[in-house]
């Protein structure tokens, strides 16, 4: 006699993470930040809501984030990385996500004083799908936000923290032939280091100075 | 034969040159002496240290995981050349299998999680802390 068990694997829900490393000097404590949600295997539907823990080095404890509202965010997957690891700028770590209820991806940050969470919103005509890479980066101690669409590479900063209207597109340029290019850093010198999906580092310079 | 002569410098004045020079120097200077070594380990010293460098570095920490987590480790400021590329730091307290990725870094310190678990380490000194896994 055989038994068959149906196994519905199409609708296996996965967990996906958000990942947060800091120091917070006002208790002089290394804090990790770990946030994860379920999505069905297909990535781009979300089966539950983000669920935040910060790990405590000094009192060697997790905590789980109590926010007062619900946190429906998620990573609009793109290639690389699966899983999303915040910039740390500011006493808070910052990830681009998108918000499944008002349908915007927006900058959400957690304040680690405070333990608040908070979006930022991002520069109007910042555009990101699913075939455009993008991250956050920090150029001149600002926060960068950056897309690489096709051969296209495109550079914001907010001038101002948290200021919607001080987003300024600063950089604008093309890299042929087009290699997977994902940023990585913007060096004192003014280079911009990135990974070409290839193994292999590439630097660009926006400024006529060198070092 | 030429006389050799020994200079001696006051202990605190060691210290104080040591403070000054790049963490990759300190951590090659604990050879030296065992009075070199119990200074530079002593965990004052580390703080001192990262407050007193006068120009932080940058580094591209980069993971393989093709066959065992190989690490690289480049100094952005430096000219991006290959000798820039200076001893890969080890992460000897993980396998290839557990699949370790960078979830962020702070200070010197990187934040390792892996399908064990999660870890924090300091590449200059090879001195890893695993972290208790969440309750929630």
């Amino acid at each position: 006699m055989t038994i068959g068990v149906k196994l519905n694997i199409l609708n296996r829900n996965i967990l996906r993470f958000l990942y947060g490393f800091a120091y917070e000097p006002s208790t002089d404590d290394y804090l990790v930040v770990v946030g994860s949600y379920k999505c069905y295997n297909d990535y781009d539907r979300v089966s539950s809501l983000i669920n935040l823990e910060i790990f405590s080095l000094r009192a060697n404890k997790w905590k789980q984030v109590e926010v007062g509202f619900h946190l429906p965010y998620m990573v609009i997957n793109t290639n690389r990385p699966s899983n999303k690891v915040g910039l740390f700028l500011n006493g808070a770590i910052h990830w681009v996500v998108h918000n499944h209820e008002t349908n915007i991806v927006v900058i959400i940050a957690l304040a680690l004083k405070e333990t608040t969470i908070s979006e930022i919103a991002l520069p109007n005509d910042f555009c990101v799908t699913y075939s455009i890479q993008y991250d956050l980066l920090v150029l001149d101690g600002l926060i960068s936000a950056w897309t690489v669409d096709m051969d296209t590479v495109e550079i914001w900063v907010m001038q101002e923290y948290a200021v919607h209207s001080s987003w300024i597109k600063t950089l604008v340029f093309s890299i042929r032939p087009d290699p997977d290019f994902f940023l990585v850093y913007f060096t004192n010198c003014g280079d911009i280091v990135g990974t070409d999906g290839h193994d292999e580092l590439v630097k660009f310079n926006y400024t006529k100075a060198s070092c | 034969m030429a006389k050799r002569r020994s200079v001696h410098l006051l202990p605190e004045v060691i210290t104080e040159i040591l403070l000054r020079l790049p963490v990759k120097y300190v951590l090659r200077y604990r050879c030296v002496c065992k009075s070199w070594l119990s200074l530079i380990s002593h965990p004052n010293f580390a703080t001192l240290h990262f407050h007193l460098a006068a120009s932080p570095t940058h580094n591209l920490l980069s993971i393989g995981n093709d066959c065992f987590p190989e690490t690289l480790s480049i100094d952005f400021d430096a000219s991006l050349n290959g000798d820039s590329a200076y001893v890969p730091p080890i992460l000897d307290f993980m396998d290839h299998q557990q699949h370790p990725q960078i979830g962020g870094s702070c200070r010197g310190f990187v934040f390792l999680h892996s399908d064990k678990g999660f870890y924090l380490w300091n590449p200059s000194t090879g001195v890893h802390k695993q972290i208790p896994r969440s309750p929630i």
